[in-house]
């Protein structure tokens, strides 16, 4: 086998250049596998185009496939950036970090880490934190995770509260960030511009029948929940919270937590 | 004239789209079966899953892989095709398919269906990898014929031609996409009559019909609209040849109501008989299903 290798690597460089077909067929990732006079041979032509007109057709079409892909996925980031400029963001994108898997899901996994190490689409701090909130969402549709039932909530307050443990929701994901991506996220849906100045924020994702759920927390409500989730009683669990520059949880504000908490179905008795 | 598989006839059906599922959950519209695009519902527990486990609960379901890249030079991937197998045994799909094509090479995907030069050299690389997939698949690989835009230079003898070839030589079954025949044929100037005659009837296993739009210079299978005229003309030549077989409408863009959908899917019953409850196929149908 010598032909079919060397005609699909050069086919794929045509197809993925982001230039005119013209500059894709003369470029060097084409022109290794067939210099531009095989080229123009390579494909024949129909009664109405020339042979690279016939490989504009797939070339054009590899982007706008990317970009659906890509908004599907992170409508948030495809909003703020607007129509054209998401483009742009889309063609930067796939040449550094292309396609690789057998399934579009994976397509966007490395945009938070493109948009660290990329200039070109400020602002940047904010829309890495807003396109890490929507990958998250992402990972937490596609789970292996059974959703659980409607939780039952913890006994009422009882004497060994301290050593209470409790199990949460195994689609839980906590995230800390230092823009408000939530809120920014729901402006953008709304059709409206977000804030873009640092506030720190914190969130819980997890799935409910299917549909993820997000619920904006406080600091000491994002760090009693952490600590939680990794087992620790919730005497232990309360005291982590405060610690580390938080603010002790009133009682009032421990019971409206755990209210919520199981109201949402994060938490249960183990 | 049933397809040399002893495959059943699943009547006319109708591609699962995510627009739909509400739809087809809460009104559990009468269709025949049902066709899922494979990778969308491969690596998610998620609702894709819950709503594909349910569909398969009360349809046969086809699955139609994207991304097998048959033609392609790098190697198969196994750990997808293990994948591709539990997901079939866990809807019960009586068969699953894939497109002649490859999609991309040296590691990269560019989810598109890309077209091949049809010749010696590629017949004996597309049949060595059907034959390996139809191992790990533990049952016959069903490959359809994709629209295409462009022909290389280094074809050796027609498309028609080389799926013939590949069907008997890799024991594979066909899916006969009548829109991209037609397609295909207005692009490349060949008969599509002709080419409905030369492929073996008896390989026939499923149809697909969709709509196409002209961009001037050429027809793109752009799954947006309702199936055109000559295109219905074929599929009622096509299922003269063959007999009725499963038949399914595709729409993947500006996708109407579920309703207008399957009204458009069952005008294949212009040409092919429904099938009757309780009849011989629809029995077949459901111990396939079973």
């Amino acid at each position: 086998m010598r032909e079919l290798p060397r005609l699909e690597r050069w086919m794929q460089a045509v197809i993925v250049h982001p230039g005119s077909v013209e500059e894709a067929a003369c470029a060097r990732s084409a022109t290794r596998h067939l210099k531009v006079s095989e080229a123009r041979r390579a494909i024949l032509p129909s009664k109405t185009m020339q042979p690279l007109e016939r490989l504009a057709v797939y070339q054009g079409m590899y982007p706008l496939r990317m970009r659906d892909a890509l908004v599907a996925d992170y409508p948030g980031l495809a909003a703020f950036l607007g129509h054209r400029r998401f483009f742009e963001f889309v063609l930067a994108y796939v040449r550094v970090f292309p396609s690789r898997s057998y399934t579009f899901a994976r397509l966007g996994d490395h945009v938070p880490e493109f948009l660290r190490k990329t200039r070109r689409f400020p602002p940047a701090p904010f829309l890495r934190e807003l396109a890490r909130l929507e990958r998250a969402i992402n990972e937490v549709f596609d789970l292996d995770e059974e959703d659980e039932g409607p939780a039952s909530p913890p006994r009422h307050v009882s004497a060994d509260w301290e050593s209470r443990r409790f199990a949460v929701a195994p689609t839980l994901r906590l995230l800390a960030f230092r823009y408000a991506a939530g809120p920014a996220l729901d402006a953008l849906k709304a059709g409206k511009r977000p804030g873009t100045r640092p506030r720190p924020t914190w969130v819980a994702l997890h799935r409910r029948r299917y549909a993820v759920s997000r619920l904006d927390l406080t600091r000491e409500e994002f760090r009693l929940l952490g600590a939680l989730s990794t087992g620790r009683p919730l005497g232990a669990a309360l005291r982590g919270a405060a610690r580390k520059g938080g603010k002790p949880l009133s009682p009032r504000a421990v019971t409206r937590a755990f209210r919520t908490f199981t109201s949402e179905g994060l938490l249960r008795e183990r | 004239m049933g397809d040399r598989f002893g495959l059943p006839d699943l009547g006319v059906g109708v591609g699962l789209r995510t627009v739909h599922f509400g739809h087809v959950l809460s009104k559990a519209p009468e269709v025949d079966f049902f066709e899922a695009i494979t990778e969308n519902f491969l690596d998610t527990g998620g609702r894709p899953r819950h709503v594909l486990d349910r569909v398969a609960e009360r349809y046969p379901v086809v699955l139609h892989g994207v991304s097998m890249s048959i033609g392609g030079t790098d190697p198969l991937d196994l750990g997808y095709l293990r994948k591709v197998k539990a997901l079939a045994a866990r809807v019960r799909a009586p068969w699953v398919s894939d497109h002649l094509c490859f999609t991309g090479v040296s590691g990269r995907n560019t989810h598109d269906l890309l077209p091949l030069p049809y010749n010696e050299e590629t017949l004996r690389h597309v049949v060595r990898r059907a034959k390996r997939v139809s191992e790990v698949l533990e049952q016959p690989l069903v490959l359809e014929n994709p629209s295409s835009y462009a022909e290389f230079r280094s074809s050796t003898m027609s498309e028609a031609a080389f799926f013939a070839r590949l069907l008997k030589d890799a024991d594979c079954g066909m899916l006969l996409d009548v829109n991209n025949v037609y397609v295909s044929s207005v692009n490349h100037g060949f008969d599509p009559v002709a080419y409905l005659d030369a492929l073996p009837a008896d390989r026939v296993v499923q149809y697909h019909l969709a709509g196409h739009t002209d961009k001037g210079t050429f027809l793109l299978d752009s799954h947006s609209a309702r199936v055109k005229e000559e295109v219905w003309g074929l599929y009622a030549h096509a299922i003269a040849r063959t007999g009725p077989r499963a038949t399914l409408l595709e729409w993947d863009q500006d996708i109407p109501a579920f309703a207008t959908v399957h009204a458009e899917a069952k005008k294949a019953l212009k040409h092919r008989p429904p099938l009757a409850r309780g009849s011989a196929a629809d029995a077949s149908r459901r111990a396939a299903h079973a």
